[in-house]
């Protein structure tokens, strides 16, 4: 009889503490960009420019394990779909997003990137557990090269375009003088 | 001989036209553009004069926030700290050392003011280095804010201005969920209209995204038995719904679930802002579930998510 009071008190401690840790617990994560809808990453036709987006857990008390999913814009955008641990109390963990535009496609196109993360969640811990998820988008906007300018604000063909010339004059001066000397010696 | 000196001095000839030739141009209109060219990566400066007795300068240096991206901190405070060096002429005795403060800000929004810098100590004998920090709360507004800086000397009390640098902060989708799971009484089979004992799901909105009617999205999973696995209660049977309330409630008449399938809950929004208000409107919104039907094919059992996996509340 003892033994079945016992038992029964422990299972009730064990109910009431595992209401307890459910009630308690949240699930929270965030993501960031600099790039969104309505300030989109601006890049050429043929170049290639890798984004991160930043994961952060700054709520809860426990580690979140994030899946990444590219659900959006694969026809441009390459991210590696695996599972990132945010510690507890982080933000900037970083997520690589590879964009690379073809270099026949128009200018002023468009591509919307989407990217979707989702906490791992057993599906223990009652009727319907729960996880969260959030979709992140931006736009990707096609836009004409920007000339290579160095920090003096002199394009580089340019100053590649005179040393090439100044090489070649170089080159023809010394080949015509050699010739001169080799006649002289004959 | 004198062919090759010829040759020689053509060269040299060739050689300083090449270098002469200048390598940008301007044209008389580009004066309308003002100055141009890429500055490489470098301290920021700026100058303001304070008109007074004797000329005074102030210089502002902002080397590690302008231009850059800042992150908000999820449902916290961010606090952004950042070096004002303030210059005069007249020596660093003559700068007022209290009246250097700055603010954020950004049309249609509410600023983010630090009343007062702090004196760090001086550079050299005209320049003080000061270290302003302004708190930036995690629902202010992603976009670029001015940094409007302020100061002025002892000879001199108008308060000069300076809002040259701006710097860019960013999106923060975040949120938090609270339970993070449903329960339901005993339901008998072909039952109707079963609401969980611990609803709502509250959601706080941890961040500074706005995110618009129909992104709150609820990926439902079906419930399988857990003693009988092949028997389940199908997502479809669920609706969620941010209304309550009435008879039947209000969330049985809410927006049908689809098994693995993310579902936007109908006239569902959730906008930024400081979710400790509290009231279910500010930086908050709650989801009310409802189990439809009891299918009255299925076994006597417990039915949950540990088979098929958790359902997902999500913003988009």
């Amino acid at each position: 009889m003892i033994n079945k009071n016992k038992k029964t008190g422990f299972a009730l401690i064990l109910i009431v503490v595992t209401i307890l840790l459910i009630i308690s617990n949240v699930y929270a994560f965030g993501v960031s960009s600099s790039y969104y809808k309505g300030n989109p990453l601006q890049i050429s036709p043929g170049e290639t420019k890798t984004i991160s987006l930043r994961l952060q857990n700054m709520v809860g008390s426990e580690d979140m394990t994030v899946k990444s999913v590219l659900t959006k814009g694969s026809e441009i955008a390459k991210v590696e779909e695996k599972n990132y641990v945010v510690k507890a109390g982080t933000e900037g963990l970083e997520v690589p997003v590879t964009i690379s535009i073809p270099s026949s496609t128009p200018l002023n196109t468009n591509y919307e990137v989407t990217v979707s993360f989702s906490t791992v969640t057993s599906g223990q811990g009652g009727a319907v557990s729960l996880g969260t998820g959030i979709d992140t988008t931006f736009d990707v906007l096609v836009v004409p090269e920007t000339p290579n300018v160095n920090d003096s604000g002199v394009n580089n063909s340019i100053i590649f375009l005179v040393f090439g010339i100044i090489v070649l004059l170089v080159i023809i001066v010394l080949a015509v003088f050699l010739k001169n000397k080799k006649n002289k010696t004959k | 001989m004198n062919y090759n000196k010829r040759i020689f001095s053509s060269f040299i000839l060739i050689m300083f036209i090449l270098l002469m030739i200048s390598f940008v141009s301007a044209g008389f209109f580009d004066l309308a553009k003002g100055i141009t060219g890429r500055a490489s990566s470098q301290d920021t400066n700026v100058s303001i004069i304070v008109t007074g007795i004797n000329p005074v300068s102030i210089i502002v240096v902002n080397s590690t926030l302008a231009g850059s991206t800042v992150d908000p901190s999820e449902n916290s405070m961010k606090n952004i700290a950042f070096n004002v060096y303030v210059g005069d002429r007249d020596g660093v005795s003559d700068i007022n050392d209290t009246s250097v403060y700055v603010n954020f800000t950004r049309s249609g929004v509410t600023s983010r003011i630090n009343s007062s810098c702090n004196l760090v100590g001086d550079i050299n004998t005209t320049t003080a280095n000061f270290t302003c920090t302004i708190g930036m709360w995690y629902f202010d507004a992603p976009g670029v804010w001015n940094i409007s800086v302020y100061a002025n000397d002892l000879g001199n009390t108008t308060l000069v201005q300076n809002n040259s640098f701006t710097f860019s902060y960013g999106q923060l989708q975040a949120i938090v969920i609270s339970p993070i799971s449903l329960t339901w009484t005993s339901v008998s089979l072909g039952a109707q209209n079963q609401t969980p004992t611990n609803q709502p799901t509250l959601i706080n909105n941890t961040g500074n995204y706005n995110v618009t009617s129909g992104n709150i999205q609820v990926k439902a999973i079906n419930l399988h038995g857990q003693t009988i696995t092949t028997d389940y209660i199908s997502a479809g049977n669920f609706t969620a719904s941010n209304n309550t309330g009435g008879s039947p409630p209000a969330e049985c008449s809410g927006t049908a679930l689809v098994n693995a399938t993310d579902t936007g809950i109908t006239n569902s929004v959730l906008g930024f802002g400081n979710h400790s208000e509290n009231n279910n409107v500010t930086g908050q919104t709650r989801l009310f579930y409802c189990l439809n039907t009891v299918p009255t094919t299925v076994s006597s059992q417990t039915y949950s998510t540990s088979t098929a996996g958790a359902w997902v509340v999500k913003i988009a």
